[in-house]
């Protein structure tokens, strides 16, 4: 058994850290939502107590009161759950210097060369669990594994089912469990891929693990060449704390309150998200040259919405020439139909230390007046300079200063 | 049996983080690489003290590593000026001039 890589996962994460904090929730179905007056009334954790109610994260609120009226709704408080994932990193480190942090509830391990001191494997899996549950009063699954995608696959579809929260998935029993698994299951495989491989009649993970590499690599081309190594256990990602040093990309999105139908309430929604891109770029002092504009529709809807990106003349971090990219992109693909939710994102970044100049406008004046405003909003605070459009109602940048990933900090 | 080599991509473009957990952590990470001073033992001030006006005095060359910001730093160079007074030296390389504080300084190599 070569079980040198573990996936750390907290149950039902948001839930569990009110519960701990709240005591005399201990035995109570407690969820966790959103304001449903501003769109934000959907589940984001349930307790194993609400689970059982057939509540699941990500169903409305007002559905999850009809299946538990007796349902305790608290609010999400994002800043105390960063505290503790951070609190959480600080605990695994204890175990080894290799912690990969992958999302606010999980986190990747290596455990090699930790043996002599706490154990084998298995019983270092049970002092991160007992660490854990003593000192933040959470419950841990961990995925086992001899690499990072068998130990997320280890903990997403057994650990969390195993009695004691803790599994192994290896070479020698991934033809056993992994491999009967229907094929949606296996990690990087999402709905419209799934439906691609059903049509070239593949059905499980098993299945994919045998096809051929040639014809796999042939469809989709490097991503097939991934998908059949994930199916059959191969993954050389090693575990890094060095993965957030570098930015792929910077990008922002938001729920709108209500759906937003016109060109000028789009355009407030769009330079307010250009805005807070353009600021987190230039705290980095990065500046970028393509420009993904994302959006999504209002549900009823059939289309969906659209996912479009463009090339910018030149690197760039200035809010003003971002923003008349991003809605050049955006009204060339947008269909009229109401918007629920939108989103930018600049890539292709590097350093913006050398800028092109223009000999028709002063750049070096414009990127002085980016860095002006970034330095008024440290000082005093992110709504003391606005842009007059977001004082508009469909302006939403005083309230997004209230908060963390769409959530109330 | 061909295997990718991709370093970490299959996860940093799946990975679901949020910009203010990711700075935090980069500030967590910071602060884990702090350093501080050691606390010196009078002998080896006194050789600190010793080796300083050795080497400004036979105009030799010294390695000195100190603490700024928290952080370790080294700088090769000769001592220009030894203020004992304000205790802080100068010591130079080239075109570099650095300003130092002795407090500041916990090892001293001379070449």
């Amino acid at each position: 058994m070569n079980a040198r890589i573990f996936l750390i996962d907290m149950q039902s994460f948001y839930a569990s850290v009110e519960k701990s904090l709240h005591r005399e929730l201990q035995h109570q179905p407690v969820v966790i939502s959103g304001d449903p007056k501003r769109r934000n009334g959907i589940i984001l954790a349930a307790c194993p107590i609400a689970k059982s109610y057939g509540i699941q994260n990500a169903i409305p609120l007002w559905e999850a009161q009809k299946r538990c009226p007796q349902l305790i709704v608290l609010k999400p408080r994002m800043q105390l759950y960063l505290d503790v994932s951070l609190r959480l990193t600080q605990i695994l480190e204890r175990f080894s210097d290799r912690v990969e942090p992958y999302s606010i509830d999980e986190q990747f391990i290596d455990i090699q060369g930790s043996e002599s001191l706490f154990g084998s494997p298995y019983q270092i899996a049970r002092k991160i669990q007992t660490t854990i549950n003593k000192e933040l009063h959470l419950y841990a699954r961990i995925g086992m594994g001899p690499n990072k995608v068998l130990a997320k696959m280890a903990c997403d579809h057994f650990a969390k089912k195993s009695p004691n929260g803790i599994f192994y998935l290896g070479p020698e029993n991934i033809h056993t469990h992994l491999w009967p698994l229907p094929i949606q299951k296996c990690f990087g495989v999402g709905q419209r891929m799934s439906k691609h491989l059903q049509r070239i009649g593949i059905h499980t993970i098993g299945e994919l693990a045998h096809s051929p590499l040639p014809l796999l690599k042939k469809y989709w081309g490097v991503n097939g060449h991934v998908l059949w190594m994930t199916a059959n256990g191969f993954d050389l990602s090693p575990v890094t704390n060095q993965s957030f040093s570098t930015h792929q990309g910077i990008g922002h999105q938001m729920t709108l309150p209500y759906d937003y139908r016109t060109p000028e309430e789009i355009e407030v929604a769009l330079l307010e998200l250009c805005e807070e891109v353009c600021q987190r770029s230039r705290r980095y002092h990065l500046a970028g040259k393509t420009i993904t504009v994302h959006c999504r529709n209002s549900l009823k809807q059939a289309t969906g919405g659209f996912l479009r990106q463009m090339s910018l003349d030149s690197f760039s971090n200035q809010t003003s020439k971002i923003f008349t990219y991003a809605k050049k992109c955006f009204f060339r693909f947008w269909n009229g139909e109401p918007v629920r939710s939108i989103g930018i994102r600049l890539s292709n970044l590097k350093p913006d230390h050398h800028i092109q100049l223009n000999l028709f406008e002063d750049v070096e004046k414009k990127r002085k007046l980016g860095y002006a405003m970034d330095q008024i909003k440290q000082r005093f605070g992110f709504t003391s300079i606005l842009w007059a459009s977001s004082l508009l109602p469909a302006g939403q940048a005083k309230i997004r200063a209230q908060k963390i990933g769409g959530h109330f900090k | 049996m061909s295997l990718l080599h991709r370093k970490n991509r299959l996860w940093e473009g799946s990975r679901m983080f949020l910009p203010e957990h990711r700075e935090q952590l980069q500030t967590l990470r910071k602060k884990q690489q702090e350093k501080t001073l050691p606390e010196l033992a009078e002998d080896q001030i006194e050789e600190f003290n010793w080796l300083l006006q050795e080497a400004l005095h036979l105009e030799s060359p010294i390695i000195l590593d100190y603490i700024k910001e928290k952080q370790c730093q080294s700088f090769c160079g000769f001592v220009e000026e030894l203020n004992t007074y304000e205790s802080y030296l100068l010591i130079v390389n080239g075109q570099e001039k650095r300003k130092i504080f002795l407090d500041e300084i916990y090892r001293i190599i001379p070449l």
